[in-house]
């Protein structure tokens, strides 16, 4: 289950998913994470870090996202296919990419928070809130009331 | 590679989004428009209560957002309290002078300047962004601008 690592000098980092699954992953991806940062300057650095509210699918697509993301840098090519795979994730299966950006959130990764949260924004941007609903699996929880309220306060913004 | 999610729990499938916190939503509303933040916040309780974070206007503002803030250089001179206060000088800016507001005080019409104050008087009592941008869009701010000093010195430029 381990990440292999290409250079025998980085240093492992030791994590388990709240499913129990343990994931070797070099330093430098783990320390994207500033949850996993300051675990580490508490001194955890030698026991198994738990992350309690990451599954093991979910973890495994954060650490592929970070590790693309580092790619990307300086690769319009690879930024591009990173960008069109997240809206193939959000498209094809939303629930996969709402856990993805809980568990980003939570390991408060900057830079995926900041991308998923573009990608999902692009997603948005011109959707009306009832096709957003539909489209993402969200609930309305305003009452009638309250939406009218909504809708004609807003009613600039859906001309 | 392409993994599937969590499936267990169906009536999580109804309920997406919802575990995002706030913050995580109003980071996502600062990245579409004044006009998308105000259209998305009619999606759900927490999208409504997630567009009105300061630090979506916040980004709004520093990016000289398209279609409201047509000017980049006289922002330097402009002093401001709030983002909030900023965003709604950028909406009107011939009321910007060297940094100062400035009120078209040419207009004789009564019944005009009747209708300013009143513009004034619900814009002075109001904190809801959403209610700012609903008279903005509404091409109302025109009109805010064009009201007395007096009611002017309750904004707190």
């Amino acid at each position: 289950m381990a990440s292999t690592s290409n250079s025998t000098s980085s240093k492992i980092i030791t994590l388990r998913s709240s499913d129990g699954e343990v994931f070797e992953v070099e330093e430098s991806v783990a320390l994207e994470s500033n949850l996993i940062r300051r675990m580490m300057e508490d001194d955890c650095a030698n026991n198994i870090i738990p992350l309690p509210n990451v599954t093991a699918p979910i973890f495994y697509l954060v650490i592929e996202h970070c590790k693309k993301h580092a790619e990307m840098k300086d690769n319009k090519e690879k930024k591009k296919e990173l960008r069109s795979q997240g809206e193939e994730l959000l498209k094809s299966d939303p629930h996969t990419y709402s856990n993805l950006m809980e568990a980003v959130n939570y390991l408060d990764i900057k830079s995926l928070m900041d991308l998923t949260a573009q990608w999902l924004a692009d997603f948005l941007k011109g959707k009306s809130p009832r096709l957003i609903r539909e489209l993402l699996k969200i609930k309305n929880d305003f009452t009638p009331e309250e939406e009218a309220e909504i809708l004609e306060r807003n009613r600039w913004a859906f001309d | 590679m392409t993994r599937r999610g969590n499936r267990e729990g169906e009536e999580e499938e109804d309920d997406l989004f919802s575990r995002l916190p706030e913050g995580c939503i109003s980071n996502i509303l600062s990245f579409t428009s004044p006009r998308d933040s105000c259209s998305l916040s009619a999606v759900s309780r927490l999208f409504h209560s997630a567009s009105k974070c300061e630090h979506i206007w916040d980004r709004f503002v520093r990016s000289g957002c398209s279609g409201f803030l047509p000017l980049e250089e006289k922002l330097q001179q402009v002093s401001f309290s709030s983002k909030k206060d900023l965003f709604f000088l950028l909406c009107d800016p011939t009321i910007i002078n060297d940094g100062k507001l400035v009120f078209n005080d040419d207009d004789d019409d009564d019944d005009d300047d009747e209708e300013c104050v009143c513009f004034a008087e619900y814009f002075i009592g109001q904190n809801d962004w959403q209610e700012v941008l609903y008279v903005v869009g509404e091409r109302a701010s025109y009109y805010i601008w064009k009201t007395t000093t007096e009611l002017a010195t309750n904004f707190s430029f």
